[in-house]
């Protein structure tokens, strides 16, 4: 509790140490093996050198939405520990659930405006699905740093404030069988760009079919 | 070549082989037509086969998908695969149970290492890896192949198992076995084979001695993909398509197609039969209506044939009747034509005969009316009867002519028997001809010859006419030798054989030198004439001196005839 308050302490503090101590900002964009920009791919960065700090309770906050019969967002991460909430924005119920090895949880049928939250509180993958609704899909990836991000369109994904040093930078897509992970070196005052190429494989993903439910023979 | 002796065998044997030759043209054309069009349906039948197998095999592997992912969305089943690890016979008997669901001859769950967890048949841990990783790289994350178990294929497909991203595969399929084969039959009318990679028929629809037979022969046939091949098989030719699809674990599986062409020529077998009915009728017919044809049309030539013989015999008064309007019957009528046109050339030729002596019209029939326009040296003799135009006013028309054919018939008997001619008859005077038409060096001799005979012809007929108490006959002779020109004188549709010349006019004139009392006789012959005998034969005659002639400038020799010896041997010379 000590330690969280400190951390607390130094999360106020850094506006003003950041006039003294120059961080690090990593810009890392990601193409697949046909140059188009990579969307939804989720990185994170573990320090190499010095243990990653530890979270502030407002870190440990997510929202994965069910609107429109999808999960919004379909790719995120999370800092382990994080409470994510689950509330669905639809007029129908869903059945949020996910048999994942780091969290095996079930929220069964339940309505508009009700939300259920669940604690990840172990690293890795985490794909959830509505059991009355096949075709959606998301995924939360459980980190145990600060320094994560989820791309937009353009493929690029940027993270600020970060210690220089040596890091592991993690890549991971849905598309991607495992995590790409590569070592890089940060330094201060500057913008580290990363260029990253990755190799995706077809997309699964269920199709969904509003009117007909049959597959497209 | 044959050669006919009848004609009639000619014409029918013409006709039924026409008629043979093109009803069987037609059957082969026919029998070719319907072996091709059932070649070209088999052909169909065959690529439509391979494409039935690959339709229903499809379906079924589709049904079978659909099956099996739906029961993979069960929650419960998508809980279990987590716990697969923990408790292995919950697994399998919720395998077991899954599988039961699916109407499947082949249930497997695999992990995504392709290591396969439960199976209904045994199989080795990766029987279904490569299958799985294809469905694994794929976008449907579906994948469908053909695998042998134990000797037996199977077409099978797996899907994935999703809770909610994929965590395991599900492997259905169905064993191509003889139901399959015999469904095929059923759909296509085809008989279907199938084959492992051994190159045993693990199903076929053939029954059990084709069946044997197959598998004998069928790794020698040509293994062209998607070729088709006469194949004999079972006293039959079987039409072949070869369909092969790679196994997952290597090998192939064979599909054999296969459709019997007699069994598609069937229909045409019994459509020629009927043709070969209607074909040996056909001729049938055409030998009656050929036969009775070849007869109306030989008939009439046989009765033409007799015809001829009796024309050649001589007859031409029977009349040839045949009542046709046909070619024949304008033959008919051309020949009836013919033979009273020969009747009538009888007749002309009887009448020349009488008309003119039968040399000339012997030489005119052989000659025609070429006769004439050449000069011959000749014997012209002229013989006037004395006083008969008085006698003839005494006595009544029918005894003047009967009279005159009388003496004139005794005439020309004498003449004729010296070989001479009668020119013509100029009422009671009769011309005759000897060197002519028919050329003779004796002439002279035989007119002389002619004129004691006629002589002697009279004294027979004066006896005759004494003792019917009528007066004797008398009469002048003018015999003269010279050349003349001889020929067919006349118009173009009436022409006489005649001579025209100096010399004839002389012959005449001498005739008439025999009314002269003075010289007593009958018969004067020109001094020509007594010049061309008297070499050859002892002639008596009184030089009558030299004669003025009318129309002569210069005078005549002539004599009077008195007897003739004849030297024989130079007459034989004659």
């Amino acid at each position: 509790m000590r330690f969280k308050r400190l951390a607390l302490l130094a999360l106020f503090l850094l506006p003003a140490f950041s006039m003294f101590v120059t961080a690090a900002e990593v810009r890392v964009a990601a193409t697949d093996h046909k140059g188009s920009p990579i969307d939804e791919l989720v990185i994170w960065l573990e320090p190499l050198d010095a243990p990653a700090p530890p979270p502030t309770p407002d870190e440990l906050q997510a929202t994965v939405e069910q609107i429109d019969e999808e999960f919004d967002p379909y790719t995120i991460a999370v800092r382990k520990g994080t409470k994510v909430e689950f509330p669905n924005r639809d007029a129908v119920q869903h059945h949020v659930y996910s048999l994942s090895k780091p969290a095996q949880f079930e929220i069964p049928l339940h309505g508009g405006d009700e939300t259920e939250s669940v604690v990840l509180d172990q690293p890795g993958l985490v794909p959830i699905g509505c059991n009355i609704h096949d075709w959606m899909l998301s995924y939360i990836v459980v980190v145990d740093t600060p320094w994560f991000g989820t791309s937009q369109a353009d493929g690029v994904v940027s993270v600020a404030d970060l210690p220089s040093g040596r890091y592991q930078l993690s890549a991971w897509h849905p598309r991607m069988r495992q995590a790409d992970e590569r070592t890089i070196t940060l330094s201060e005052g500057e913008l580290n760009e990363v260029t990253i190429e990755l190799r995706l494989r077809p997309d699964r993903r269920i199709r969904r079919a509003p009117s007909s439910g049959g597959a497209s023979y | 070549m044959i050669r006919f002796r009848s004609f009639r065998a000619a014409l029918l044997t013409l006709i039924l082989g026409v008629v043979a030759v093109a009803q069987v043209t037609t059957f082969l054309i026919v029998a070719n037509v319907n072996r091709q069009q059932a070649s070209r349906e088999i052909d169909a039948d065959l690529i439509n086969a391979s494409e039935a197998f690959n339709r229903v095999t499809a379906a079924r592997i589709h049904l079978l998908a659909s099956s099996a992912k739906a029961v993979a969305g069960d929650f419960a089943f998508r809980r279990l695969f987590f716990d697969s690890a923990d408790d292995p016979a919950t697994l399998q008997s919720a395998f077991t149970s899954a599988s039961n669901r699916i109407n499947a001859d082949l249930n497997a769950w695999v992990d995504l290492d392709g290591v396969t967890i439960v199976s209904t048949a045994e199989v080795d841990e990766d029987t279904f890896a490569e299958l799985v990783f294809r469905a694994d790289e794929s976008e449907e994350a579906e994948a469908d192949g053909y695998l042998e178990i134990d000797g037996q294929p199977y077409s099978m497909v797996t899907v994935p198992i999703r809770a909610p991203t994929i965590v395991g595969w599900w492997v259905v399929g169905f064993q191509i076995d003889e139901a399959f084969a015999a469904e095929l039959n059923a759909q296509t009318r085809v008989e279907v084979s199938f084959a492992n990679r051994a190159g045993t028929i693990v199903a076929s629809s053939l029954d059990a001695d084709s069946r044997a037979e197959l598998e004998a022969s069928w790794l020698q046939m040509p293994h062209e993909q998607n070729q088709i091949y006469d194949v004999p098989l079972a006293d039959d030719t079987y039409k072949v398509l070869l369909q092969t699809d790679a196994m997952e674990d290597g090998g192939q599986l064979a599909i054999i197609l296969q459709f019997s062409l007699d069994e598609k020529l069937a229909p045409a077998r019994r459509l020629s039969r009927w043709i070969l009915v209607v074909s040996l009728g056909g001729i049938a017919l055409a030998a009656i209506v050929g036969m009775g044809f070849a007869r109306r049309l030989s008939r009439p030539v046989q009765q033409l044939a007799r015809h001829t013989r009796v024309i050649a015999s001589g007859d031409y008064q029977t009349p040839l009747n045949l009542k046709r309007e046909d070619e024949l019957g304008a033959l008919a009528n051309a020949f009836n034509a013919m033979s009273s046109g020969l009747a009538e050339r009888d007749q002309v030729r009887d009448l020349l005969d009488k008309n003119v002596s039968p040399e000339v019209a012997a030489e005119m029939m052989r000659e025609g009316s070429r006769l004439g326009g050449e000069e011959r040296r000749v014997t012209v003799l002229f013989a006037d009867l004395r006083g008969f135009t008085t006698m003839s006013e005494h006595l009544p028309p029918q005894e003047v002519v009967s009279l005159l054919n009388r003496y004139l018939d005794r005439m020309t008997e004498a003449i004729e028997a010296e070989g001479g001619v009668i020119d013509k008859f100029i009422g009671d005077e009769v011309m005759a001809l000897f060197g002519a038409p028919v050329p003779s060096t004796q002439c002279a001799l035989r007119a002389i010859k002619a004129a004691l005979r006629m002589r002697e012809a009279l004294g027979k007929l004066n006896r005759e006419l004494a003792a019917e108490g009528l007066a004797p006959l008398s009469f002048g002779i003018g015999i003269n030798t010279a050349r003349v020109v001889a020929g067919n004188i006349g118009s173009a549709n009436r022409l006489n054989y005649s001579v025209i010349g100096d010399g004839v006019n002389l012959a005449a004139r001498l005739q008439s030198q025999t009314r002269n009392p003075e010289f007593n006789t009958d018969l004067i012959i020109s001094e020509a004439t007594y010049g061309a005998v008297a070499p050859i034969a002892r002639l008596t005659a009184r030089d009558l001196g030299t004669v003025q002639v009318k129309g002569r400038e210069q005078g005549e020799r002539i004599y009077a005839v008195e007897a003739l010896e004849i030297d024989e041997s130079g007459f034989a010379k004659a």
